[in-house]
Parts: C-alpha cells; sequence; structure tokens
C-alpha cells in the first residue's frame, strides 16, 4: 500500500517544493513518536502545562431532562487555551523544536487552533505567525487580539472566500517560502501525509483518558461516542481508541448550516465527493467541474468543504456513521447546554451536543453517550447574541 | 505516437502562460495567437481553480475571474481545439489535480487528445502520486511535466529518469541561484531533457512567463503590444 493512505483516502499531493518538508516531517516523527524522552517531555507538558487528564463529566441534568441514555462529557473545553487543539499543537512544536526548527505558522478558522500555536510558540520561544480568513478575523475578533497578546503576528486572508479553506492555502503558500526554519502546525487531521497520522496521535489522548475514565465510572464501554467534524481532529481524537471496541457507534457530526438541501452548508459526507485537494485524496464540496464550493457554517471552526483522510475511509467501511447539524439545531443546543448544565459550549462542539440531544430520548437508559465537548465557548457568545438578535459587539 | 513537444529547441525555450480571467475565451485565442507572433515557443495554458495552492494569488484571482464567467475545462479544451485550426506550436495545459481528477482521468486525457493538447502540468502531483494519471497520459500521448526541486540527487534522478517533454524547475523562495545551478547540473547529468522554469535568475534551458501577461492583459493591453512583450524576451 502506499504511504499515508487510509483505504483510498490520503496521500500526498504537495507541490514537489514542498516534498522536502513532508519527508523530513515524516522522519523525524517516526523517529520521536515511540522515543522515552520525547513522550515524557510531552506527558509533562500535557499533565502540567495543559491540565490533562481532562474530565469525563456526568451530565446528569441532561441525561433526566432527555430521559434515555446516560449522557457524559469529555471535557477538552478545560484545557488550558479552552478547546482541544492544545493537545495537537504542543506535540508538534515539541516535534518541530527537535527538528531544529525556529518559526511555526499554522491556519486557523475559529481562532482556536491559531490561539493554541500561539500559546505554544509563546512557551517554546518560537517565532510564530497565524493565517485566518479576513471574515473569520471579523466574526472572531478576540481571538485574533489573543493571538496578538501572546506574541503571534496575525496575517488576515483576504483571497477566495477569507474563511478556512483560504486559511489553509495562504499558510501552504507561505511554507513554500521558508521551510528550512519553519514548521507548519497544520491544525486538522488533514493535508498530506504525515500530517493526519500526526494529529490524530496527538488527539488520540482524549479516547485514550476517555476509554479508561468510562471503563472505571461505568464498568462498560459506551454505547456511542460523538463529536463535531470539520477537518475532524477532535472526533478522530475520541474515535481512535474505540474502533476497535465494535459495539460502540462512533458518530460524527458535521455543519448543515441553513440545510442540506440548501447551498449554505459545510456538510463534506452528505454532500461532498471523491477529489483531491489541500494535499490529501477525501471527500469535498465541490462541483461537477472539481471546483471546490464555499461552504457555509454559523461555526467558523467547521466551516471547511473537506473532511480528513481517515474520517472518509472510516465512513467508507461503515465503522463511524457522520450526521448534518444545522445552525439552528447547535445554536439550540449551545443554549440549552448553558442553561442544563452550566457549561458553555463552543457552537462548534454544540453541533455534536445537539445530536446527541436528538438521539438520547430514543435511546434506553442502560445506554451510554459519550460527547466530545471539544471546546469552550466564550469566544461565540457575541456571535450568539446577535443570531438572536441582541446587538451585542465584544 | 508523436508530440508536438518533441520538437521543442533544446535552448532558450520560450514558454507563455495565459488563463481567460476577465477576457472572454474567443480573445484569449486572440492573445495567444500574439504570444505565438511574439515568439513564444509554448503556451501554458490554465484551467482555472478555484484553490491553486501552488499558484500565487494573483493567478487566484485570475482563475476565479474565469470561473465567474463560465470557463470550465470543457472550454478550454474546446478553445486548444479551435487554436488547432491555425497553429502546431505545443500546448501544455497547467491545473491542480482535482480538475482532472473529478473529470475523469481517462476522459480528460481522451480529450486533450482529441482537442490538440500535448502536455499537462500539475503542480500538486508530485512522483509519490503521478502513477495515477501516468496510464490514462501514456494512452493518449499526452505528457507530464515533472517539476523538480532542490532535494537531493536520489530523488532527483528518479523523477527526470521518466521524464519527458521538458523538466520544471521550481524553487523556494528561500533557494539561492547555486542551489538552482546546482538542480539543474544534477537534471542534466541524469538526462538530457530541457529544464525551464519561471524564475528569470536562474540560468536555464527556457523560462516560462508566468504571471507577467495575465497582469499586462487585465490592465488592458492590447494583442499588439502583447506579441511585443513576448518578443523582448528573446
Amino acid at each position: 500500500m502506499k504511504k499515508g493512505r487510509f483505504g483510498i483516502h490520503g496521500g500526498q499531493y504537495v507541490p514537489e517544493i514542498l516534498m522536502k518538508a513532508v519527508n523530513e516531517l515524516e522522519e523525524a516523527y517516526n523517529k520521536y513518536k515511540d522515543d522515552p524522552d520525547f513522550n515524557c517531555e510531552l506527558k509533562e507538558l500535557l499533565d502540567n502545562y495543559a491540565g490533562r487528564p481532562s474530565l469525563l463529566y456526568y451530565a446528569e441534568k441532561m441525561t433526566k431532562d432527555l430521559g434515555g441514555a446516560k449522557i457524559y462529557l469529555k471535557r477538552e473545553d478545560l484545557n488550558h487555551t479552552g478547546s482541544h487543539k492544545l493537545n495537537n499543537v504542543l506535540g508538534q512544536v515539541l516535534l518541530a523544536k527537535k527538528m531544529g526548527k525556529r518559526r511555526v505558522i499554522a491556519e486557523t478558522g475559529a481562532g482556536q487552533h491559531g490561539v493554541a500555536t500561539a500559546t505554544a510558540a509563546a512557551l517554546m520561544n518560537m517565532e510564530c505567525e497565524i493565517f485566518m480568513g479576513k471574515v473569520d478575523c471579523e466574526r472572531q475578533a478576540l481571538n485574533v487580539y489573543r493571538m496578538q497578546l501572546l506574541g503571534a503576528k496575525v496575517h488576515a486572508v483576504e483571497s477566495g472566500t477569507q474563511t478556512l479553506k483560504d486559511a489553509v492555502n495562504e499558510t501552504m503558500r507561505e511554507w513554500t517560502n521558508r521551510i528550512s526554519d519553519t514548521h507548519y502546525v497544520l491544525g486538522s487531521v488533514m493535508g498530506p501525509h504525515p500530517f493526519p497520522t500526526i494529529v490524530r496521535d496527538f488527539q488520540s489522548v482524549i479516547s485514550k483518558e476517555a476509554r479508561e475514565q468510562i471503563l472505571e465510572k461505568e464498568g462498560k464501554l459506551p454505547t456511542a461516542v460523538m463529536a463535531c467534524v470539520g477537518g475532524g481532529s477532535n472526533a478522530m481524537g475520541m474515535f481512535y481508541n474505540f474502533i476497535g471496541d465494535e459495539g460502540v457507534r462512533l458518530i460524527g457530526c458535521e455543519a448543515a448550516g441553513r440545510g442540506i438541501d440548501t447551498k449554505e452548508h459545510a456538510a463534506t459526507i452528505a454532500k461532498g465527493k471523491l477529489g483531491i485537494f489541500h494535499g490529501m485524496k477525501s471527500y469535498f464540496c465541490q462541483n461537477e467541474y472539481g471546483q471546490i464550493d464555499e461552504v457555509y457554517s454559523i461555526s467558523a471552526g467547521l466551516d471547511y468543504p473537506g473532511i480528513g483522510p481517515e474520517h472518509a475511509s472510516l465512513y467508507d467501511s461503515k465503522r463511524a456513521e457522520y450526521v448534518p447539524v444545522t445552525d439552528t439545531e447547535a445554536v439550540d443546543a449551545f443554549e440549552y447546554l448553558s442553561r442544563t448544565e452550566g457549561i458553555i459550549p463552543a457552537i462548534e462542539s454544540s453541533h455534536a451536543v445537539a445530536h446527541a440531544i436528538k438521539i438520547a430520548p430514543t435511546m434506553s437508559k442502560d445506554d451510554i453517550i459519550i460527547i466530545c465537548l471539544s471546546g469552550r465557548g466564550d469566544k461565540d457568545v457575541a456571535a450568539i447574541a446577535r443570531y438572536r438578535g441582541v446587538n451585542l459587539y465584544e | 505516437m508523436s508530440n508536438r513537444l518533441d520538437n521543442l529547441k533544446r535552448e532558450n525555450i520560450l514558454g507563455a502562460f495565459i488563463t481567460p480571467g476577465d477576457i472572454d475565451i474567443e480573445k484569449t485565442e486572440e492573445y495567444i495567437l500574439s504570444m505565438i507572433e511574439g515568439g513564444a515557443d509554448f503556451i501554458e495554458l490554465g484551467i482555472p481553480f478555484s484553490d491553486p495552492i501552488a499558484e500565487d494569488a494573483t493567478i487566484q484571482e485570475f482563475y476565479i475571474k474565469a470561473l465567474q464567467n463560465k470557463v470550465n475545462t470543457d472550454t478550454i479544451f474546446e478553445c486548444v481545439k479551435r487554436l488547432r485550426k491555425d497553429t502546431e506550436i505545443p500546448v501544455v495545459i497547467i491545473t491542480n489535480a482535482n480538475p482532472v481528477f473529478s473529470y475523469g482521468i481517462d476522459k480528460f486525457f481522451e480529450n486533450c487528445s482529441i482537442s490538440g493538447v500535448d502536455a499537462i502540468i500539475m503542480p500538486d502531483v508530485p512522483y509519490e502520486e503521478v502513477d495515477e494519471f501516468k496510464g490514462a497520459a501514456d494512452k493518449n500521448g499526452v505528457y507530464i511535466i515533472m517539476a523538480v526541486a532542490p532535494t537531493d540527487e536520489a530523488r532527483i534522478e528518479k523523477i527526470v529518469k521518466d521524464a519527458k517533454g521538458f523538466v520544471y524547475a521550481t524553487a523556494l523562495a528561500e533557494n539561492t541561484a547555486e542551489d538552482m545551478e546546482k538542480l539543474i547540473r544534477t537534471v542534466k547529468s541524469k538526462k538530457d531533457i530541457p529544464v525551464i522554469t519561471k524564475d528569470e535568475n536562474f540560468k536555464c534551458d527556457g523560462l516560462i512567463l508566468s504571471n507577467e501577461i495575465v497582469k499586462l492583459i487585465d490592465r488592458g493591453m492590447e494583442t499588439k503590444a502583447i506579441s511585443r512583450f513576448v518578443k523582448s524576451y528573446k
């Protein structure tokens, strides 16, 4: 089998000028991934800087209110910087450091990955430049300022649709300027090999902990685990250690925006088709001539026309299922969880919460659902207020 | 099967890139003829792609304009077909992997052959991924132009071994003239094939005027002036 493939998906569709960089990265990763010192350093950072292990919280009020399956939340929102993104970033920046790099660049959608990268760069003395679509800079202004506070330079990307896909385009272009001292900290389980594997491995700590925690609390595995999916990093992290447990349903929640029957959605599995883009073969929202569609979601973090290749493969093999969740359902879930459990979830994570609200009542009291609460929602409060017609600006 | 690139000169080769951008496809053909008149040895014709990561933002803008003007893979093939009534100049298509893949790889290369396209450059298809496209390209006598970059000798050798037409020398912004000289020497030591770049600073067998011409057309430069512009590089 070819390198970096998940079934027919994945691969390394990058310009020749970047092959040296991706090959170097693969070599370095293979060298360090089982290196005891590297793993010891990373564990130290995860435990004492990020705040791992994250809690597996029994959402008792939500469970009683919905009257079906028992619901647990994997609290990635409690990580330092407020999302799961830091798990991957600490790993990659530490790896970059070992590779002798002095500068990191990254794309960001909602700003969570950008903030995490800027944070790790500050901690580990790296120069940091973040690329963020101009539209996203406007809807996540707080995160832009946060990255600047952390010492990063933020570039507002004005090409194309000025969102996450364009931020990825621009970061890849920037990488072709400098690879000798620069590492591209890709934020999701996407892009050319070895990124989908590296990011999945660093995020798999989510399901490694969750599996142990649920066995300890309940003495059995969950019926289903669910997570939101844009590129799919928190979902891949949530799924990974459950893939071998055949009885555990893996459910990814895609952004259906204003509905998958409209043009305004980012539901790649529901509406996309096989293609080659951003370094990988996978499913993409595209037209008949292979032009990448402009996608839409209220959530900047899920507003992406593709999905990671391992998800595409899990979908093909029917091991995982993917469901569309609309803006309205996500906003309702955002408010529901805030009110019911006193936890304000990121609008991205709210997509997973929304699907749990839908299916939990149809399940029995013996069933268990774990929702990956990938991030906290402070960043979204102003946008949700505006969605509800409250004239609130940060 | 013969290929128009087989008759390409061996040095001082001049390639000229164009994509429709804001102008219509008929006008594009007029510009192509003027580029030939100016002395272009081959035409690099861009099939627009919404997100060309290997191209700069300027070319992306032209691609997006062209897409808004309803230019697509088929209209580009039709364009080449019409050009073939007037000229036997080699035509090299440049586009990303996805327009080729989503069109159907077999059908794409068949249409290349039918319309008179000689070769294709897919900047996001490196040596590792080219096999998927190679069978259909070979079957239809279309060359896949491979890019080389300052990597290692073994890699460069592997890439140029099967290269046809010419080799595209690409560089990172941080690469020096010395890196490129070494790259070109390495290619030449492995195979007698023209090496072409789009960077005037690197001395090799040929130059592709990359986004210069589309920028001038965008500013309203007429065909005669484009012809003179191309001639100034001869």
